[in-house]
Formats: C-alpha cells, sequence, structure tokens
C-alpha cells in the first residue's frame, strides 16, 4: 500500500514537473485538438450547408425567371393571337358534344345547297351513368378515355339533290363548324330510268356518315410553366377556320309551349279525385 | 582539487531551449487556430448571406405566384385553346390527305367517272372509293390511268376490286389506297 501510494504521489509530481517545464506544449495539443474539433465540428458542416443553400439558391433564381416570362405573357396574353380567336376555336372543337350546333349547320348548309334531307339518324354516346358501370369497364373506359385526345360524335343523313349541289353540300358540310368530316358516302341515282336526263339533271341520293369531334381532356400545369408557343401549323389552322361556317343556337331559358286548342272549351273546373 | 560538474546548468540550458521551442510551436499553432476561426466566421457569414438572399429571392417568387393565379382563367383559357389547336391541326391533315386524294383521282378520271362510294378509316388512313364509270371503253381509261407511275408514286399500292356491270352497261369498281407522306406532301405542295 505504502508502494502505491508512493507511486501515485510520483505520477502526480511527475505531470506537475512536465506541465511546469513543458506548459506551452501542453497548450500547443489543446489547440490542436480545438482546431481539429472546429474543422470537424464547424468548417466542414459550414461549407456543406454553404455549397447547399448555394445550389438552392441557383435553382430558386432559375424558377423565378421562369415565373417573370409567364407574368410577362399573361400580361401580354389579351392581345395573343389565340385568345382573340378562341371564340371559333372553341367553336371548332367544343368541350361538350355539339348535336345541336351540328343539326343548325347541317340545316343551313341543306338550304344553301338546295339539298333536301331525308333520313337523319346518330348514336347517342354513353347512356349509363358512371354508377351503373362496372368497376373493370369503368377502368378499361377510363384508360381508353385517357389515351383519346377527342371525343367522336357521328351522324348517319340521307340528302338527295342534284349531283353539283351535293358536291356543294359536302365541300359545305367540312367548312361547318364543329369540325365535321364525311367518312363515308353511298351516292345513288333516284331518278327513275324512263326518265332521259342529262348527268346534271339527274336526281342523286346520297347516305353520308358525317363524324364531328369534340374536346374532352383534362389539361394540367404548373405554375412555372411558361403558356405554350404558337407554331406554324396551329397559326395555319386559325387561318383555316376563319373561312368555317358558324352557327349560334339560342340557350333556352324559358319553357317554350302553349299554342294547343283547348279540347275542352266548356269545361270551367276539373272533377274532384273523389268524385273519379 | 576534483573538477566541478555543473549539472543543473547543463539541465537548464536544456529546459530553456525546450521552451524556446514550444513557445515557437504554440505560436504557429495559435495562428492556425486563429485562421480556422477566422475561416469559420466567414463561412457561417456566407451562409447568413444566402439565407437572406434565398428569402428575398422566394419572396418575390410569392408576389409573382400570386400574380399568375389571379390570372388563373385566361391562363386556362390558352392551355385548353392551345391543346385543342394541336388537336385540329392533326384533324386538318388527316382531312387534307383525304381530300387531297378524293380531289385528285375525280380530276384524273374525268366527269365520265362518277365516285359513288366513299369510305374513310382515319385511324388507318386507309381511304376506299368505288368508282362507276359509263362505258367499258372508259373503265378502260380508269385502269390505265390508275397503272400511271406518277399515281403508284404518290399511293403507293392501289388496290383494285368487286369489278361490277349493272344491267344499264355501267361499271363500278372499288380501290382501295393507304394515305402516306407522299399524299401529305402533295397536299402540303397544294395548300402553299
Amino acid at each position: 500500500m505504502t508502494d502505491s501510494i508512493n507511486l501515485k504521489l510520483n505520477q502526480q509530481n511527475n505531470i506537475k514537473y512536465f506541465y511546469n517545464t513543458r506548459r506551452f506544449l501542453v497548450w500547443t495539443g489543446f489547440l490542436g485538438l480545438l482546431s481539429v474539433g472546429i474543422i470537424l465540428l464547424s468548417i466542414v458542416p459550414q461549407i456543406n450547408s454553404t455549397t447547399n443553400l448555394y445550389n438552392e439558391m441557383l435553382k430558386e433564381n432559375k424558377r423565378l425567371a421562369q415565373l417573370r416570362v409567364k407574368v410577362a405573357q399573361l400580361d401580354d396574353a389579351s392581345n395573343s393571337t389565340i385568345l382573340v380567336n378562341s371564340d371559333k376555336i372553341n367553336s371548332t372543337l367544343p368541350s361538350k358534344k355539339p348535336l345541336l350546333e351540328l343539326l343548325s349547320g347541317l340545316n343551313a348548309i341543306g338550304n344553301k345547297t338546295q339539298v333536301s334531307f331525308n333520313d337523319i339518324s346518330l348514336t347517342p354516346g354513353e347512356i349509363s351513368t358512371k354508377s351503373a358501370e362496372s368497376a373493370t369497364t369503368k377502368k378499361k373506359k377510363e384508360s381508353n378515355v385517357a389515351a383519346k385526345k377527342y371525343e367522336v360524335l357521328d351522324l348517319d343523313v340521307t340528302v338527295t339533290g342534284k349531283i353539283q349541289n351535293i358536291n356543294q353540300f359536302l365541300k359545305e358540310v367540312e367548312l361547318l363548324a364543329p369540325f365535321t368530316n364525311v367518312t363515308a358516302m353511298t351516292l345513288n341515282e333516284k331518278t327513275s330510268s324512263n326518265q332521259d336526263l342529262s348527268f346534271s339533271e339527274t336526281v342523286f341520293e346520297a347516305k353520308l356518315t358525317i363524324t364531328t369531334y369534340f374536346f374532352n381532356r383534362a389539361i394540367t400545369a404548373t405554375i412555372d410553366s411558361s403558356l405554350p408557343e404558337l407554331t406554324a401549323a396551329q397559326q395555319s389552322v386559325i387561318n383555316g377556320i376563319q373561312n368555317f361556317t358558324y352557327t349560334t343556337v339560342e340557350a333556352q331559358s324559358e319553357i317554350r309551349g302553349g299554342g294547343l286548342e283547348n279540347l275542352f272549351p266548356n269545361v270551367d273546373s276539373l272533377p274532384n279525385v273523389e268524385n273519379l | 582539487m576534483a573538477r566541478e560538474i555543473n549539472f543543473v546548468q547543463s539541465r537548464r540550458k536544456q529546459l530553456t531551449k525546450n521552451q524556446e521551442n514550444d513557445l515557437k510551436i504554440f505560436k504557429i499553432s495559435g495562428a492556425v487556430f486563429g485562421v480556422l476561426v477566422v475561416v469559420f466566421v466567414i463561412a457561417l457569414g456566407i451562409n447568413f448571406y444566402l439565407q437572406f438572399r434565398i428569402k428575398g429571392i422566394k419572396d418575390q417568387e410569392k408576389r409573382m405566384e400570386t400574380q399568375i393565379l389571379s390570372n388563373g382563367l385566361i391562363e386556362q383559357s390558352i392551355l385548353v385553346t392551345t391543346e385543342k389547336l394541336k388537336i385540329l391541326a392533326e384533324l386538318f391533315d388527316q382531312r387534307y390527305d383525304k381530300q387531297a386524294a378524293i380531289e385528285y383521282f375525280s380530276n384524273i378520271f374525268g366527269p365520265e367517272v362518277l365516285i359513288k362510294d366513299i369510305n374513310y378509316a382515319a385511324d388507318e388512313k386507309i381511304l376506299s372509293l368505288r368508282i362507276q364509270a359509263t362505258s367499258i371503253f372508259i373503265l378502260e381509261q380508269v385502269f390505265a390511268q390508275l397503272s400511271n407511275p406518277e399515281v403508284e408514286k404518290k399511293f403507293g399500292i392501289i388496290n383494285k376490286s368487286e369489278l361490277i356491270r349493272n344491267d344499264r352497261g355501267r361499271y363500278s369498281m372499288a380501290i382501295t389506297l393507304s394515305l402516306g407522306e407522299e399524299a401529305a406532301k402533295t397536299t402540303t405542295t397544294k395548300k402553299k
């Protein structure tokens, strides 16, 4: 025990002696440790943080530039060709089934080209509501609809008239808004074989399948995405639709009826339900 | 007399030399520590500056976003209208191919040939025509026209089928062709 106590005392004396004689070395070691600590715990994390912040600043600057461009585009948008012609474009490719517009347009063209309509029939489209469809059918239909950019409405029309009138009718149909195509046509002579008429005087019956198109897509955009610019092909489309025939269908805002003859002119009041 | 050996003096000399060396090293390490502290302060300062800049940029972005959202209806209208224009451009292209082909055949066959049936499958770009010639001689001309290299170059292989003669001596035949790049090139040239 005395030996261990003596050993401890000797060690303490040695430490004191070392500190007294080499204190600057001790402080140097302490500073060295502190420096390493500062490098590892402060400077390196700060440099990493600074690098991340700098990259973030570059990214935010880029986004800010995009937003500035978009704000400038929106400020000029009211005079843009797209918005100026938006009514015509929306009439040419409407966002709803353009049945009334199409029928109204065909009527106008028929009057103009002096063809008469013998028959009009169409496929009304989806009748069942979405809740009535089965889940798998609904998913399949949704994926098909998502892939298609537009929907179509087919109309079968039978017209009669002279060949030049029918030709004119076909040309006018394809200048009608909403955008319409004649996708099938069958032409038959309607004139009796006994009559000796020239080709231009012969009456023909044309059975046509007319397809019209309407828009059904959902569009998504991010706040910093820039507005699309008009391409040459799109400008050409805008030029092309200037000569289209546009019809307006009056929106019905009240019930229209009346004008019927009173079948019971001498009846003042209806009988009570109990007496029936 | 014995020579004196002064251990204390030599020892003191040694200790003084060590202390001078230690002092030098201490000064150097002190300088290094000071530099590291300065570097740390500079890095901290740059950090604060960048955070301040980013905050300023984000404030500007918020103002711009508010302005953009207030013009949401205009943006929606432009996006929808542009999408519709893209679709119309495709539909116009498809239709010009068909119209160009029908007009082409109407012109090359002449007034003695009547196009009685037209069927157009837009997805497959296949056009089917049924033509009616008033006599066998006109039909012969039709065959010659269809065999013309220029027609083949424009429309590729033209399928002829269902040749029928009716009781009035008129001949009708079905022609099926696909509308490809050549038809589109013809259309573009015509449009110009």
